[in-house]
C-alpha cells in the first residue's frame, strides 16, 4: 500500500518534520490576525518552534538519503502525496477555538512521542532531538490546555464553539493513534493509544464537551495520503523555490 | 593568524565572550550558556554553540558572529558546530548572566529547569521595583523564550526568561 525510496528511519524522520511544518505554515496564516497582539505572537511563537523541530529532523533525514539532498530540498520540492505528515495538521485554522483545538491535540501527541523518544540510546539522534523538543511541546500543552478549558467553560457562544471545533476535528483524531508501519520499531502502538486517550479525557473531563459518537475515519496522512487541503498549503509555500529553484535571501 | 601550536583556549573563552544573542544585546553567549565545548583536535580548533529554541532565528546569527569574532581574533580555521545535545536549560545561564539580564529589564527564571513551568502559579519579581505583586500578561512574548508580565505596584510591563 505504501512505498517509496526511503527506508524506515528516514520516513519516520520525514513523519515528524512533515507534521511540524504543515502545522508551523498553517499557524503562520494567524500572523497579524491573532484576535488580540498577545495571542497573535503566541501562535506565531508556536509555529517557530514547530519550524525549528522540524528543520531538525529534515536535516537529519537529509543526512541519511544518498545523493543531493538538503532541508530545503525536502520542503520544497516535494508533491503533497510524498509528505508523511497527519493529516490533522493540514486542516485549515477555522475560528479561534478550532485552532486551539490543533495545537493541543498536536501538544499531546507530540508529548507521548517524544517521551517515547527520550527512552532510546544517547547517541540516537532521535534522543537528541527528542530532548530539546520536548521542552518546547510542554508549554505549547500548557498553553492550549488553558485555552481549552477557557473557552469549554466560558460563555454559551465560547462553549457551541468549541462543541463545533470537536465535532468537525474529532474524525482527524484516530490517525493520532496509530503508528506507521514504519515506525513500528520504535513506538508502541498500545502504548500511544492509551495514553493519548487517557491525556486527553483528563482534559475534557473538566468540560461538558460531547465526543461524536461512533465515527472512526481512517485518514492515512502518514502514508502520503491527503485532504486536498495539503495541495494548497504545499502550492503556496513552495512556489518561490519551484519558479526560482535555489533562490536564497 | 593564530598558530595551532599557540592557540590558548582560555583566549578563544575571552573572543567568544565578546559575542552577544542578537535578541538579548546585554548578555554574552558565554554567559547565556550555549558554549557546550571549546577543544583542540588535530590542530584544529573546535567551537560547540547550542541553541536555546530548536526555531530561534538568532540561532544562525550567532554562529555566523562567532565564526566572524574568532577570525578577528586570528583563529581562521575555526570550526563553528552547531550540537544539540545535551539540550540547553536555563539552568546554564551563569549567575552573572541572570543578573545582567536582571539589569536589562529582562526577569531571570526564578526556577530550576522545568520544575515549574505553569506561569500563572509562578512569582516572578518585578526587574525595575523588586515588587512581587505581578501577574501574567502572555505566555509568549516578543520571543519564545520570553513571557510578558506585568508589574502591578510600578505598573511597568515586563519580560520574564522562561524557565526551559
Amino acid at each position: 500500500m505504501f512505498a517509496n525510496d526511503y527506508n524506515d528511519s528516514v520516513n519516520l524522520l520525514l513523519f515528524l518534520a512533515d507534521t511540524n511544518l504543515i502545522m508551523s505554515q498553517r499557524l503562520a496564516e494567524w500572523c497579524g490576525k491573532g484576535p488580540t497582539l498577545e495571542l497573535d505572537i503566541a501562535l506565531t511563537n508556536i509555529a517557530l518552534d514547530y519550524l525549528g523541530q522540524g528543520r531538525l529532523f529534515y536535516q537529519q533525514a537529509a543526512s541519511e538519503i544518498s545523493g543531493v539532498t538538503s532541508e530545503d530540498s525536502l520542503a520544497y520540492f516535494r508533491d503533497a502525496d510524498q509528505y508523511l505528515n497527519l493529516q490533522l495538521s493540514e486542516l485549515p485554522n477555522g475560528h479561534w477555538g478550532q485552532t486551539v483545538l490543533k495545537v493541543y491535540l498536536l501538544a499531546e501527541w507530540q508529548q507521548i512521542v517524544y517521551s517515547r523518544l527520550l527512552a532510546l540510546s544517547d547517541e540516537q539522534f532521535l534522543k537528541k532531538a527528542a530532548s530539546k523538543a520536548i521542552k518546547e511541546t510542554k508549554y505549547h500543552l500548557q498553553w492550549s490546555s488553558q485555552w481549552m478549558l477557557r473557552l469549554s467553560n466560558g460563555t454559551d457562544e465560547s462553549f457551541s464553539k468549541m462543541q463545533q471545533a470537536i465535532n468537525h476535528i474529532w474524525p482527524y483524531v484516530h490517525e493520532l493513534k496509530q503508528v506507521p508501519s514504519y515506525a513500528e520499531n520504535v513506538l508502541s502502538q498500545l502504548q500511544l493509544e492509551e495514553q493519548f486517550s487517557k491525556n486527553v479525557s483528563a482534559t475534557l473531563d473538566q468540560t461538558k464537551l460531547v465526543l461524536p459518537a461512533h465515527f472512526v475515519f481512517n485518514a492515512k496522512g502518514m502514508y502520503g495520503i491527503h485532504t486536498e487541503q495539503l495541495s494548497y498549503i504545499l502550492a503556496e509555500m513552495q512556489v518561490i523555490q519551484r519558479n526560482h529553484p535555489n533562490l536564497t535571501w | 593568524m593564530v598558530n595551532s601550536e599557540e592557540i590558548d583556549i582560555k583566549q578563544v573563552w575571552q573572543v567568544l565572550a565578546t559575542v552577544s544573542d542578537p535578541e538579548i544585546p546585554v548578555l554574552p553567549i558565554t554567559d547565556l550558556g550555549i558554549v557546550k565545548a571549546v577543544f583542540l583536535e588535530d590542530g584544529i580548533l573546535h567551537v560547540q554553540i547550542t541553541p536555546t529554541y530548536s526555531g530561534c532565528p538568532a540561532g544562525d546569527v550567532i554562529l555566523f558572529d562567532v565564526q566572524a569574532a574568532l577570525m578577528a581574533a586570528g583563529f581562521e580555521n575555526a570550526v563553528v558546530e552547531n550540537v544539540i545535545f545535551p539540550a540547553w536549560t536555563t539552568d546554564d545561564i551563569t549567575p552573572v548572566g541572570k543578573q545582567l539580564l536582571e539589569n536589562y529589564g529582562i526577569a531571570p527564571p526564578v526556577n530550576r529547569y522545568l520544575s515549574n513551568i505553569d506561569l500563572e502559579k509562578i512569582t516572578v519579581p518585578c526587574p525595575r521595583c523588586k515588587s512581587n505583586n505581578t501577574s501574567l500578561v502572555s505566555a509568549f512574548g516578543s520571543t519564545a523564550c520570553k513571557a510578558l508580565f506585568k508589574c502591578n505596584d510600578c505598573l511597568e510591563p515586563f519580560d520574564y526568561f522562561k524557565c526551559h
